[in-house]
Protein backbone atom coordinates (compact mmCIF):
# COMPACT_ATOMS: atom_id res chain seq x y z
CA UNK A 1 0.00 0.00 0.00
CA UNK A 2 1.15 3.49 -0.81
CA UNK A 3 0.22 6.41 1.38
CA UNK A 4 -0.47 9.56 -0.60
CA UNK A 5 -2.13 12.68 0.82
CA UNK A 6 -3.77 10.71 3.61
CA UNK A 7 -5.22 7.99 1.36
CA UNK A 8 -4.03 4.41 1.10
CA UNK A 9 -3.60 3.48 -2.56
CA UNK A 10 -3.22 -0.10 -3.75
CA UNK A 11 0.28 -0.67 -5.13
CA UNK A 12 -0.51 -3.45 -7.56
CA UNK A 13 -3.18 -1.53 -9.49
CA UNK A 14 -2.93 0.51 -12.66
CA UNK A 15 -2.39 4.18 -11.85
CA UNK A 16 -5.64 5.43 -13.42
CA UNK A 17 -7.58 2.86 -11.39
CA UNK A 18 -5.72 3.49 -8.17
CA UNK A 19 -6.38 7.24 -8.42
CA UNK A 20 -10.11 6.63 -8.26
CA UNK A 21 -9.62 5.67 -4.60
CA UNK A 22 -9.61 9.40 -3.92
CA UNK A 23 -12.96 11.01 -3.19
CA UNK A 24 -13.52 13.37 -6.10
CA UNK A 25 -11.54 11.49 -8.73
CA UNK A 26 -13.43 9.22 -11.08
CA UNK A 27 -12.19 7.19 -14.03
CA UNK A 28 -12.27 10.10 -16.46
CA UNK A 29 -10.40 12.55 -14.21
CA UNK A 30 -7.90 9.84 -13.36
CA UNK A 31 -7.23 9.25 -17.06
CA UNK A 32 -6.77 12.98 -17.62
CA UNK A 33 -4.23 13.18 -14.80
CA UNK A 34 -2.34 10.20 -16.21
CA UNK A 35 -2.14 11.67 -19.69
CA UNK A 36 -1.10 15.02 -18.29
CA UNK A 37 1.82 13.43 -16.46
CA UNK A 38 2.43 11.08 -19.43
CA UNK A 39 2.02 7.79 -17.56
CA UNK A 40 1.28 5.01 -20.01
CA UNK A 41 -2.04 3.18 -19.78
CA UNK A 42 -0.76 -0.04 -18.22
CA UNK A 43 1.56 1.67 -15.78
CA UNK A 44 1.14 0.38 -12.25
CA UNK A 45 1.51 2.46 -9.15
CA UNK A 46 4.49 0.43 -7.93
CA UNK A 47 6.34 1.14 -11.19
CA UNK A 48 6.34 4.90 -10.71
CA UNK A 49 9.62 6.53 -9.79
CA UNK A 50 10.08 8.86 -6.85
CA UNK A 51 10.02 11.90 -9.14
CA UNK A 52 6.84 10.79 -10.85
CA UNK A 53 5.16 10.27 -7.50
CA UNK A 54 6.16 13.77 -6.47
CA UNK A 55 4.68 15.13 -9.70
CA UNK A 56 1.50 13.17 -9.02
CA UNK A 57 1.12 14.45 -5.49
CA UNK A 58 1.83 17.95 -6.79
CA UNK A 59 -1.07 17.69 -9.23
CA UNK A 60 -3.35 16.16 -6.59
CA UNK A 61 -2.61 18.80 -3.99
CA UNK A 62 -3.75 21.50 -6.42
CA UNK A 63 -7.12 19.82 -6.84
CA UNK A 64 -10.08 19.98 -4.51
CA UNK A 65 -10.43 16.41 -3.37
CA UNK A 66 -11.21 14.35 -0.28
CA UNK A 67 -12.21 16.35 2.81
CA UNK A 68 -11.94 19.73 1.08
CA UNK A 69 -14.41 18.61 -1.55
CA UNK A 70 -16.74 17.03 1.00
CA UNK A 71 -16.74 20.24 2.96
CA UNK A 72 -17.40 22.23 -0.21
CA UNK A 73 -20.34 20.04 -1.18
CA UNK A 74 -21.95 20.19 2.23
CA UNK A 75 -21.38 23.94 2.38
CA UNK A 76 -23.18 24.30 -0.95
CA UNK A 77 -26.12 22.28 0.30
CA UNK A 78 -26.16 24.23 3.55
CA UNK A 79 -26.25 27.47 1.58
CA UNK A 80 -29.20 26.25 -0.50
CA UNK A 81 -30.99 25.36 2.71
CA UNK A 82 -30.23 28.70 4.28
CA UNK A 83 -31.59 30.84 1.47
CA UNK A 84 -34.71 28.70 1.44
CA UNK A 85 -34.74 27.17 -2.02
CA UNK A 86 -36.79 24.19 -3.03
CA UNK A 87 -33.60 22.16 -3.57
CA UNK A 88 -32.41 22.91 -0.05
CA UNK A 89 -35.77 21.91 1.35
CA UNK A 90 -35.67 18.59 -0.48
CA UNK A 91 -32.19 17.97 0.87
CA UNK A 92 -33.40 18.61 4.40
CA UNK A 93 -36.34 16.27 3.89
CA UNK A 94 -34.00 13.59 2.57
CA UNK A 95 -35.90 13.28 -0.69
CA UNK A 96 -34.83 13.44 -4.35
CA UNK A 97 -33.95 16.90 -5.58
CA UNK A 98 -34.42 16.68 -9.33
CA UNK A 99 -38.12 15.89 -9.48
CA UNK A 100 -37.93 12.09 -9.37
CA UNK A 101 -40.88 10.03 -8.23
CA UNK A 102 -41.13 9.33 -4.53
CA UNK A 103 -44.07 6.95 -4.53
CA UNK A 104 -41.62 4.05 -4.56
CA UNK A 105 -37.94 3.75 -4.09
CA UNK A 106 -35.99 7.05 -4.02
CA UNK A 107 -33.57 4.91 -2.03
CA UNK A 108 -30.39 6.74 -2.90
CA UNK A 109 -31.79 10.12 -1.93
CA UNK A 110 -33.21 8.76 1.32
CA UNK A 111 -29.83 7.25 2.06
CA UNK A 112 -27.72 10.28 1.24
CA UNK A 113 -29.58 13.56 0.99
CA UNK A 114 -30.25 14.58 4.56
CA UNK A 115 -26.82 13.49 5.68
CA UNK A 116 -25.03 16.33 3.94
CA UNK A 117 -26.82 18.72 6.22
CA UNK A 118 -26.39 16.61 9.32
CA UNK A 119 -22.71 16.16 8.56
CA UNK A 120 -22.31 19.89 8.53
CA UNK A 121 -23.72 20.34 12.01
CA UNK A 122 -22.31 17.35 13.87
CA UNK A 123 -19.11 16.91 11.80
CA UNK A 124 -17.89 13.66 13.39
CA UNK A 125 -19.46 11.23 10.95
CA UNK A 126 -17.57 8.12 9.96
CA UNK A 127 -16.53 9.44 6.57
CA UNK A 128 -14.86 12.45 8.09
CA UNK A 129 -13.17 10.82 11.05
CA UNK A 130 -11.63 8.14 8.84
CA UNK A 131 -8.71 10.32 7.88
CA UNK A 132 -8.13 11.97 11.19
CA UNK A 133 -5.62 10.99 13.83
CA UNK A 134 -6.58 8.22 16.26
CA UNK A 135 -6.86 10.72 19.09
CA UNK A 136 -9.65 12.66 17.45
CA UNK A 137 -11.26 9.39 16.34
CA UNK A 138 -12.06 8.45 19.89
CA UNK A 139 -14.01 11.63 20.52
CA UNK B 1 -12.44 20.67 -16.60
CA UNK B 2 -16.21 20.25 -16.99
CA UNK B 3 -18.87 22.50 -18.41
CA UNK B 4 -21.24 23.46 -15.67
CA UNK B 5 -24.87 22.44 -15.95
CA UNK B 6 -26.00 26.05 -15.87
CA UNK B 7 -24.24 26.86 -19.10
CA UNK B 8 -25.54 23.67 -20.68
CA UNK B 9 -29.10 24.59 -19.91
CA UNK B 10 -29.52 27.71 -22.01
CA UNK B 11 -27.62 29.45 -24.79
CA UNK B 12 -25.47 32.29 -23.51
CA UNK B 13 -26.50 34.72 -26.24
CA UNK B 14 -30.09 34.69 -25.00
CA UNK B 15 -29.08 35.84 -21.55
CA UNK B 16 -31.04 34.84 -18.47
CA UNK B 17 -34.80 34.73 -18.76
CA UNK B 18 -36.34 37.53 -16.83
CA UNK B 19 -39.66 39.29 -16.77
CA UNK B 20 -39.77 43.07 -16.95
CA UNK B 21 -41.58 44.65 -14.01
CA UNK B 22 -42.39 48.23 -14.99
CA UNK B 23 -43.00 49.40 -11.44
CA UNK B 24 -39.93 47.72 -9.92
CA UNK B 25 -37.96 50.80 -8.83
CA UNK B 26 -41.04 52.41 -7.40
CA UNK B 27 -41.92 49.25 -5.49
CA UNK B 28 -38.44 49.03 -3.98
CA UNK B 29 -38.66 52.63 -2.83
CA UNK B 30 -42.11 52.34 -1.31
CA UNK B 31 -41.68 48.75 -0.08
CA UNK B 32 -44.87 47.50 -1.64
CA UNK B 33 -44.75 43.87 -2.75
CA UNK B 34 -45.12 42.99 -6.41
CA UNK B 35 -47.71 40.32 -7.02
CA UNK B 36 -46.56 37.98 -9.76
CA UNK B 37 -47.13 34.61 -11.30
CA UNK B 38 -43.79 34.64 -13.14
CA UNK B 39 -42.10 31.83 -11.23
CA UNK B 40 -39.60 31.20 -14.00
CA UNK B 41 -38.25 34.75 -13.82
CA UNK B 42 -34.56 34.91 -12.94
CA UNK B 43 -33.77 37.19 -10.03
CA UNK B 44 -31.65 40.06 -11.33
CA UNK B 45 -29.28 42.26 -9.31
CA UNK B 46 -31.54 45.29 -9.73
CA UNK B 47 -34.32 43.50 -7.84
CA UNK B 48 -32.39 43.50 -4.54
CA UNK B 49 -34.50 44.70 -1.60
CA UNK B 50 -37.71 44.29 -3.57
CA UNK B 51 -40.57 42.30 -2.16
CA UNK B 52 -42.49 39.85 -4.28
CA UNK B 53 -45.62 37.85 -3.81
CA UNK B 54 -44.96 34.74 -5.88
CA UNK B 55 -47.80 32.49 -6.89
CA UNK B 56 -47.48 28.83 -5.91
CA UNK B 57 -50.59 27.63 -7.69
CA UNK B 58 -52.87 28.53 -4.83
CA UNK B 59 -51.57 31.43 -2.76
CA UNK B 60 -49.10 34.23 -3.18
CA UNK B 61 -46.03 33.57 -1.00
CA UNK B 62 -43.95 36.55 0.14
CA UNK B 63 -40.34 36.48 -1.10
CA UNK B 64 -37.82 39.11 -0.13
CA UNK B 65 -34.93 39.54 -2.55
CA UNK B 66 -31.49 39.56 -0.98
CA UNK B 67 -28.05 39.57 -2.51
CA UNK B 68 -27.64 35.82 -1.92
CA UNK B 69 -30.54 34.71 -4.06
CA UNK B 70 -29.62 36.68 -7.18
CA UNK B 71 -29.38 34.35 -10.19
CA UNK B 72 -32.02 31.94 -8.94
CA UNK B 73 -35.63 31.78 -10.02
CA UNK B 74 -38.52 33.34 -8.15
CA UNK B 75 -40.34 30.01 -8.08
CA UNK B 76 -37.59 28.33 -6.10
CA UNK B 77 -38.64 30.30 -3.06
CA UNK B 78 -42.36 29.74 -3.32
CA UNK B 79 -42.94 26.09 -2.47
CA UNK B 80 -45.79 24.38 -4.25
CA UNK B 81 -46.29 21.32 -2.12
CA UNK B 82 -47.87 21.01 1.25
CA UNK B 83 -46.60 18.28 3.53
CA UNK B 84 -49.19 15.69 4.41
CA UNK B 85 -50.78 15.85 7.84
CA UNK B 86 -53.34 13.36 9.01
CA UNK B 87 -56.63 14.77 10.25
CA UNK B 88 -59.18 12.73 12.16
CA UNK B 89 -62.51 12.57 10.35
CA UNK B 90 -65.45 13.61 12.50
CA UNK B 91 -68.31 12.13 10.47
CA UNK B 92 -68.00 8.37 10.45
Amino acid sequence: MLHLLGVNLPDQKVVSVALTYFYGIGPSTARKICSRLSFHKECKLSELTEGQLNQLSGVLSEMTIENDLKRQVSANVQHLRQIGTYVGKRHAMGLPVHGQNTRNNAKTAKKLNGKLLRKYSTVSSTAFSMFQSPVSKRQ
Amino acid sequence: MHTSLVSLARSVWKGPFSVHFPNLQEAIRSGTPIKTMARACTIMPDMINAKFLVHNGKDYIPVRITEEIVGRKLGEFSHTRKSFTYRLTKNK
